[in-house]
């Protein structure tokens, strides 16, 4: 595919620069139709049902010759170009009027293809293969009967028993996002099984659960915009599109133009269609919720947005995020995609929607931001002023909405924040949401610039929101701290590390320090020794402090230092405090070293994971660089163990590859010796692994036990002293346990037992346990 | 020997009398070649024109030239301000993924900041989704630019303007506070 060939390369500043091959006539041919089939639906001269006529011919004298290319281009647009489902199924309606053969082998093929997406758990693609075949009902190439078995096929897998709840609402969702397209169609070919299906649905609607839903929700109140879970949504969308007689005025339908010619091409029957069984490795979509922010009264200059019942709302709202889908990683194509021309209101809504989906957007938070910034350039009149508005709207909201989604509202805010009138967060309480977000954007706008330009900039009043100056702190900077322990040989550490001292060096001026632990002092050796930490890492972080990169080469140097003093728990669990009191002016900093410190290995993941829930950072617990830390711990300790596994795979597939040789080489001279070395290799890594997974599943345990202690201890003193449990502080750190479920959902699911047993018992207060029932129904 | 065109163009410049280009080593200039036949590859050194980026005296052909950069995990980052910390640029690029490395680029003879900086990814997809997203976004109030770089290899963080700068602060004849001021040359007179 032309398009997605572009997006896997990167921006070569030549193009193509080595096209050597000698381009042979038959190749070149494909490409042009490949080219001339992406590129229809798009703007031209001529209309759109010129093209697509001219097309048709052009493939149609190709099909001898060209038959399968043209399948298998076909059927990719069908996958990846669902924003143009109506022109292509127009053209292939084209197409099986003058060749009713190759009608039927593309849907095959199709057929074929949705089975295959299935089995490797492309749900999302697979939905758009569906109403592709169902809006073929329409071009008159797929008869309605057939296409009524399979959706009756769909719905028939609620009655499986022992299926997870997730596997029969996507079936439900591929049956019921077809109905705006083919709705109609079928309802009049076959009322009385329509009906059925659709008592059916709502029946099983109604009995599937929803503990899941709390945890999705961006925003925890109902007001002003309900946020449906999205089954429920949709369904009542269809049962309004029923009620209106399946009239639905939005899809572009090319092929009404040509109902003459269509009308009179034979119809193929879809095959009986079988849901491939549920496996162990089936992974069906995660369960969404549907975000709401504007309604029909938030624009009352623009057009009418569709209200959020209408099915037009959820047909624009699929538009824009397959538009997104299509061009996110193509920036130069934005202005002319579909995006540039569109509503302010949906667009911004599916903008947000995407940005604030829980657990994660679908694509990368930066490109969002960049879209907005070059939206406003492309509709330079209308989309700035929605946007303020929009960013006033969710500022308003910001009480109820859920922590993680705050958290990435001020990401985006950076651009907008400092021209509204903030004046109500000044009344409040700090912890209260409102100012917290402010403090947290003008940090955030602190790291993009420099302190003294936030200072400026910031009004005098709200100077108590201001972020702290990022100076580091040094305890024996001062002179009239010379009484403090260790005083004099943070002086000496000083003098040698500037006079470019080795480890040993350091390591003997070190000895001296007395170890405040005496009496735990045994025969070891190198104990725990807080005092020796602490002058070492004060001294060599002040003398590294101008800049990031100083510090990195610190940390390089004196390598050995730091992991010989941090060889105990508690001395890893110590480094991190004194780094915590130097630079606690300096979250960036902060996060920047312990990043590196894991890398190096002279900290590890739990040791960081306790750390942040332990008193000393207490006060810091709901500011954002906290969770950036854990979550980007969690993060590398993930990578980590994929990564280990990948040289696994890597390494068994060559002694795959090696026993093949052997077998078709006859040899007898390569005896099993030729694959010790690999053997052992694979059995090395192999323990590697289980280490690697041992420590991922022991990290994930300690920030859950971690939580239910913090929690539990919060939720007894307010029962104790008689306070209402929701405090902006609770409600942020249940936010942030959910998100921790959320995001590594498929990690977690393998300690499921271990949870069960451990940790989530029946004991627990509800008010934990209900968090780890939520998980528990994601995937049920 | 007639001077080279300027930057990456694709093809070797048309026009002239009937001669040879070939590719610079560097794999973006062009240098004529007294030969007669097609474009020739012959591994060659080549004096950096003003406006490009490569490196002075980069010995590859242009083939391994470009597989570098298609396997590049670094960027190399312009315009920016002399004012730009590490710790700025170190905010705005980790929006697409964890950095490795950053190393600034400094003026040969002050050894201060001179505009421009080296971000070096873990990953190629991170650095990917930073010249789809950061590039020509805005740092210090400066539409900054980024490109593929090779790879950081030392001396490479130095500027290579006759007074220490870069080459483009020689010639500059507007006033730019954030760099300086007005371009070097433009200060001798």
């Amino acid at each position: 595919m032309s398009r997605r060939r572009h997006s896997d390369d990167s921006d070569d500043s030549d193009g193509q620069p080595h096209k050597r091959r000698r381009t042979s006539e038959p190749s070149e041919i494909e490409e042009r139709l490949e080219s001339l089939i992406c590129r229809v639906g798009e703007k031209s001269n001529s209309s759109l049902e010129s093209n697509l006529e001219g097309l048709a011919g052009v493939l149609e004298a190709d099909l001898p010759n060209y038959k399968s290319k043209i399948l298998r281009i076909l059927c990719t647009v069908a996958r990846l170009l669902p924003e143009k489902l109506t022109v292509y199924t127009t053209l292939v309606g084209l197409l099986n009027a003058r060749n009713y053969n190759f009608g039927g082998e593309f849907v095959e093929a199709m057929i074929r293809q949705l089975k295959e997406c299935l089995k490797v758990n492309m749900y999302n693609e697979a939905v758009h293969l569906v109403r592709f075949l169902s809006d073929l009902v329409n071009c008159h190439v797929i008869a309605a009967p057939s296409m009524v078995a399979m959706f009756e096929n769909f719905v028939s897998v609620t009655q499986e028993e022992d299926v997870p709840q997730v596997r029969c609402d996507w079936y439900m969702f591929a049956f019921l996002s077809s109905l705006p397209w083919v709705g109609k169609e079928l309802y009049e070919k076959k009322d009385a099984e329509m009906d059925r299906l659709l008592s059916q649905t709502e029946s099983y609607l109604k009995r599937r659960q929803k503990i899941h839903v709390p945890m999705l929700q961006v925003w925890t109140a109902d007001k002003p915009h309900p946020q449906e879970e999205y089954l429920d949504c949709l369904w009542s969308q269809i049962q309004k599109l029923k009620k209106d007689r399946w009239q639905e005025r939005h899809i572009l339908r090319p092929y009404l133009a040509f109902d003459s010619i269509l009308c009179e091409a034979l119809q193929h029957n879809l095959p009986p269609f079988t849901p491939p069984p549920h496996t162990e490795d089936s992974v069906y979509p995660m369960p969404r919720v549907i975000f709401r922010m504007f309604d029909y009264t938030d624009d009352p200059e623009g057009p009418v947005m569709p209200g959020s019942h209408s099915v037009e709302r959820f047909v624009i709202e699929e538009n824009l995020h397959c538009i997104i889908k299509s061009h996110w990683k193509e920036r130069k194509t934005w202005p002319t995609s579909g995006c540039a021309l569109i509503l302010c209101l949906p667009l911004l809504q599916v903008i947000f929607a995407e940005l604030f989906q829980l657990p994660s957007p679908p694509h990368i938070e930066v490109m969002y931001t960049t879209l907005l910034i070059e939206l406003c350039k492309l509709q330079p009149g209308s989309l700035p002023q929605v946007l303020a508005q929009a960013t006033e709207m969710l500022y308003m909201r910001l009480d109820t909405m859920n922590t993680t989604c705050v958290d990435r509202n001020s990401f985006t805010k950076n651009y907008c924040i400092l021209s509204f009138d903030r004046s109500d967060c000044l009344t409040q309480d700090l912890e209260k949401p409102k100012p917290k977000f402010v403090r947290e954007v003008l940090e955030k706008c602190m790291r993009l610039s420099y302190h003294q330009r936030i200072i400026d900039i910031v009004p005098a009043s709200f100077s108590v929101l201001s972020p702290a100056n990022p100076v580091c702190i040094y305890k024996y900077g001062d002179e009239s701290n010379r009484s403090l322990p260790g005083y004099t040989v943070a002086l000496c550490l000083t003098i040698a590390i500037k006079n470019k001292a080795s480890n040993d060096e350091i390591f003997s001026i070190l000895k001296d320090v007395p170890n405040p632990n005496q009496d735990d002092d045994d025969d070891e050796g190198f104990t725990f020794n807080p005092l020796k930490i602490e002058v070492f890492v004060q001294t060599l972080l002040h003398l590294a402090a101008k800049s990031f990169s100083h510090s990195f080469s610190a940390l390089a140097k004196f390598h050995e230092v730091f992991k010989t003093l941090a060889e105990s728990d508690e001395g890893k669990l110590h480094v991190l405090r004194v780094v915590y009191e130097v630079w606690k002016n300096h979250p960036q900093m902060i996060a920047v070293l312990v990043d590196k410190m894991i890398r190096t290995q002279i900290v590890d993941c739990a040791a960081v994971a306790n750390w942040i829930f332990s008193s000393e950072l207490a006060h810091d617990f709901t500011r954002f660089y906290i969770w950036e830390i854990l979550h980007s711990t969690i993060r590398k300790m993930n990578k980590h163990v994929l990564k280990i596994h990948k040289e696994l795979e890597e390494t068994k597939a060559r002694l795959a590859r090696q026993h093949k040789r052997r077998d078709s080489d006859d040899d007898d001279r390569s005896s099993d010796r030729e694959d010790g070395p690999l053997e052992e290799q694979i059995e090395r890594l192999q323990e590697k692994v289980e280490s690697a997974q041992s420590e991922q599943k022991n990290l994930f345990l300690v920030i859950f036990q971690r939580f239910i202690m913090l929690l539990t201890e919060h939720l007894v003193r307010c029962e104790t002293g008689g306070i209402d449990v929701f405090t902006p502080w609770y409600k942020s750190c249940i936010e942030r346990l959910q998100q921790i479920f959320l995001q590594h959902h498929q990690i977690i699911q393998q300690y499921m037992v271990t949870l069960e047993n451990l940790l989530f018992t029946a004991e627990l207060d509800h008010h934990i346990l209900a968090v780890f029932q939520q998980f528990c129904a994601l995937q049920a | 020997r007639g001077r080279a065109p300027s930057g990456g163009a694709a093809g070797p410049p048309a026009g002239g009398p009937v001669a040879r280009w070939r590719r610079g080593g560097c794999g973006r200039c062009w240098r004529r070649c007294g030969r007669a036949g097609a474009c020739c590859h012959r591994p060659v050194t080549c004096t950096p024109t003003s406006s490009s980026s490569h490196p002075k005296s980069w010995q590859g052909t242009r083939y391994d030239q470009e597989r570098l950069l298609r396997k590049s995990c670094t960027l190399y980052v312009g315009n920016l301000s002399f004012y730009t910390t590490e710790e700025q640029i170190h905010e705005l690029f980790g929006k697409s993924g964890d950095i490795k490395k950053i190393i600034m680029g400094l003026d040969k003879v002050k050894k201060t900041a001179c505009g421009f900086c080296f971000v070096e990814y873990y990953a190629r997809g991170d650095a990917e989704n930073a010249m789809r997203y950061i590039n020509g976004t805005r740092l210090d109030d400066r539409i900054i630019r980024t490109d593929w770089d090779a790879g950081f290899k030392e001396g490479r963080q130095y500027g290579r303007g006759r007074s220490g700068g870069q080459v483009r602060d020689e010639y500059r004849q507007d006033y730019d506070a954030g760099r300086g001021g007005y371009g070097k040359t433009v200060q001798c007179q």
